[in-house]
């Protein structure tokens, strides 16, 4: 099959990764790709993955226009970053297709989406959310208060997942919500990543003494829980002698003084690496005991920090939330949000004090994982579904057609629920 | 020219209208064109059903047709880019029946929004039509009154009126056509038990359902008229129904608020007996006017009782009435030929 791939590609960019490995897996299976990058005009010349797929900007409206007309499927890999996907975005109203969703809360993305467009932007959230919506979505201003009530109240997720003909996701807790809006066939499938670099583990017998060393990735955001990760090392007097936690990823000056401050007065080790290479990140990985991989509230369909951190062969911790709730509970740590720093400080103790058991847990996560996050597999899905959605195209434009015409005769929520009109149309169910 | 003629349909319910596609599409096919009739169902109970049956309408994909001509709601919601409408029916239970209280739209919201929904399709069907036919007055003066659109009214013509020969009078008053409530066939019977004995009345046509037929045989049992009146209930041949037209002293006709002229009142006239109405039956009235093609009575037994009556009281007074409405019928030349020419126009 031919694909056209709307996709973020810059470096920095995960998803970007993600796309690169699809490239890699689609020529063995005998498919290609033709990439669209999706970055704003000013990111479109950022140094990008490197790939054997012709890659166009989305701003080319002809040469775009041209692969589209050529392909078998357009899918789009659509996250919550509006500065990564804006060309996904503009282009999936026009050429609808397949969404490769990677976040169930997309409203910081649809917040800049907004901007210039707000009549239509209220529309969308009155239409999916109800009259008060727009109000109040628009009205919070307080960033971890609106994190707060876009989780619970309005994600957004309807509101992509709705332009698209079938979603592909990476777990299955958003999707409820997905299936409420997108008219077509659903399916998940486990995020392809990989590990470049990989070192094997060293057969050498542990040295009960030696250091732990603790890695967390990313940006340091309040919900990677840095600072909870900072107070059962310090509250421990085994994990604070022995343990070194080390911050990779970008961290704001602000934030990076108070965790060091934190850190001093509790007497962890704190290393502040910073935004890295990836020669250095893949450094780090391979340097780590412990990977903590901690989200609270959590909105990621999946984390790509912590399938590396499993395909790297190291004991991986998370909350027990969301997309790393259905992550095997042998192959991972899995903290509760409710009991955060008393589990945490108990877990790092253990995978500290028993390095056969914290061996023994990277080694199952590590051996699942290469299994799991596999860009073949991936691929062969996308494959399938795309058959499966092309098939459910006429469906979905059958139904389109008849919620057009009962929206343009002002039919009342209750007339398009009605059984009478519901239940024939079970006929032509999609089975997901 | 292929021309489709789309009209509703109601399993094993032959009416006017259907008699009206069938002689269209002859027509059409006499002046040289291709012709044929799709019949959509529909089912209007419970009323929650209609925007089912009304997405019904839309779905159909019309390839390979030059022409529609659409007849009644819903299926007259089919898309074509060149449709002409000859309104039989719009969906009156949310119109006039609607607000005489004659509905089957529930109360409350739900019904105020079903009315609603078939009033936004009616409007944006009559935008998109190239023109629009009524069959009546009535239906031309509701179209224009509860959807604000104008249409020329176009009566459809008698489909064979060589077999309304008319004849000498036999002595009865005959009440044709298909038995339901709306026909008010029952109150012909109430108004037998209050005229003089020598009126005699032949009810003759198809109950919509088993219950209409039911409920005048009781009719009939509860007033003790057996003797008077003779119920044949069935559906007749053509020729049979003539002959209870041509044979009849008078014909009776009294649906309310009928669109049209209606046919037991046109094949009277066809066949000069004077026509008895009611005040409040619609189309009929085109036809039927007291004291010159017939009697129009108020809708109650009494005065049908006392119109009855009339009817044998001078027989040459009853046959200049039937040679009235035969002039009255002629005078506004509705053909086959010229009706078809204007819905292909």
């Amino acid at each position: 099959m031919k694909f056209v791939l709307f996709s973020p590609f810059a470096k920095a960019s995960a998803i970007g990764r993600v796309t690169a490995l699809l490239v890699q897996a689609c020529a063995p299976l005998g498919h290609s790709i033709t990439i669209v990058r999706t970055e704003q005009e000013s990111l479109l010349d950022t140094p990008a993955h490197a790939c054997d797929a012709p890659v166009i900007p989305w701003t080319d409206a002809a040469a775009v226009g041209a692969a589209i007309k050529a392909a078998d499927a357009v899918v789009y890999q659509i996250g919550n970053n509006y500065s990564y996907h804006r060309g996904g975005l503009s282009w999936l109203g026009i050429a609808p297709g397949i969404v490769c969703l990677h976040d169930f809360l997309v409203a910081h993305m649809f917040v800049e989406w907004a901007a210039g467009r707000d009549a239509e932007a209220r529309e969308v959230l009155h239409e999916w959310y109800g009259a008060s919506a727009p109000t109040e979505f628009f009205a919070m201003k307080d960033p971890d208060a609106f994190v707060e009530m876009a989780s619970q109240r309005y994600p957004m997720t309807e509101w992509v997942a709705a332009m698209a003909l079938g979603v592909i996701s990476h777990s299955q807790w958003g999707m409820p919500r997905v299936a409420q809006s997108c008219p077509g066939p659903l399916r998940v499938v486990p995020l392809p990543y990989d590990a470049p670099a990989c070192k094997p583990a060293a057969p050498v017998a542990p040295d009960p003494q030696a250091p732990v060393h603790i890695l967390t990735v990313g940006h340091m955001n309040a919900n990677k829980r840095v600072e909870s990760v900072i107070r059962a090392i310090g509250t421990s007097t085994t994990l604070r002698e022995r343990v070194s936690y080390r911050l990779c990823g970008r961290v704001e000056p602000p934030t990076e003084r108070a965790l060091k401050s934190l850190a001093e007065s509790l007497g962890v080790t704190l290393v502040v690496s910073g935004e890295t290479d990836d020669a250095a990140l893949q450094e780090a990985m391979n340097h780590a005991d412990v990977v903590c991989c901690l989200r609270w509230p959590s909105f990621e369909a999946a984390s790509a920090t912590a399938i590396e951190g499993l395909l790297y062969g190291k004991a991986v911790v998370v909350t027990d939330t969301a997309f790393y709730s259905e992550l095997p509970s042998d192959c991972v740590q899995k903290i509760s949000p409710d009991n955060e720093l008393s589990e945490l400080r108990t877990a790092l103790e253990l995978l500290c004090n028993d390095a056969d058991a914290r061996n023994a847990l990277a080694a199952r996560g590590q051996a699942w994982a290469t299994r799991t996050f596999n860009p073949t597999n991936y691929m062969e899905q996308l494959a399938d579904f795309a058959r499966r959605t092309c098939a459910a195209e006429p469906l979905i434009g059958m139904v389109g057609a008849m919620t057009r015409d009962l929206s343009a005769w002002q039919a009342s929520r209750e007339i398009f629920g009605d059984e009478y009109l519901t239940q024939p149309l079970q006929l032509f169910q999609i089975d997901n | 020219m292929k021309v489709l003629i789309v009209n509703n349909m109601a399993p094993f319910v032959s009416g006017g209208a259907e008699s009206m596609a069938t002689h269209l599409k002859r027509n059409i096919e006499i002046a040289g064109h291709q012709a044929e009739i799709l019949r959509i169902p529909f089912q209007w109970e419970p009323a929650t059903r209609i925007p089912s049956q009304m997405l019904m309408s839309r779905a159909f994909e019309l390839e390979g047709v030059d022409h529609v001509i659409a007849m009644k709601f819903p299926a007259y919601l089919v898309r074509h880019p060149r449709k002409t409408l000859w309104l039989v029916h719009q969906y009156r239970q949310a119109y006039d029946l609607y607000d005489a209280g004659h509905t089957n739209l529930p109360e409350g919201q739900l019904g105020s929004d079903l009315r609603r929904v078939i009033k936004n399709a009616d409007d944006a069907c009559f935008r998109d039509a190239r023109r629009i036919f009524a069959i009546s007055d009535v239906t031309r003066d509701r179209l224009a009154k509860y959807n604000g659109f104008e249409s020329t009214v176009l009566r459809a013509p008698l489909n064979d009126p060589d077999i309304f020969t008319g004849g000498p009078a036999e002595g009865y008053i005959f009440a044709g056509g298909r038995v339901n409530d709306a026909k008010r066939q029952h109150l012909l019977v109430e108004a037998l038990a209050h005229a003089p004995r020598t009126v005699r009345l032949v009810i003759g046509g198809p109950p919509d359902t088993s219950a209409d037929g039911d409920k005048l045989r009781a009719t009939v049992e509860r007033l003790g008229v057996q003797d008077r009146v003779r119920l044949d209930l069935r559906f007749l041949d053509r020729l049979e129904y003539a002959r209870y037209v041509n044979g009849a002293s008078a014909v009776a006709s009294l649906p309310f608020d009928e669109e049209s002229f209606s046919y037991v009142a046109m094949e009277a006239a066809t066949a000069a007996k004077p026509i008895i109405s009611t005040s409040d039956s619609g189309g009929v009235l085109g036809l039927a006017r007291h004291g010159t093609t017939g009697w129009v009575a108020a809708p109650n037994a009494k005065a049908l009782a006392q119109v009855m009556a009339d009817v044998y009281a001078s027989a040459e007074r009853t046959r200049e009435l039937g040679v009235a409405a035969q002039a009255c019928w002629e005078g506004f030349n509705i053909t086959w030929p010229a009706t078809a020419q204007a819905l292909l126009s």
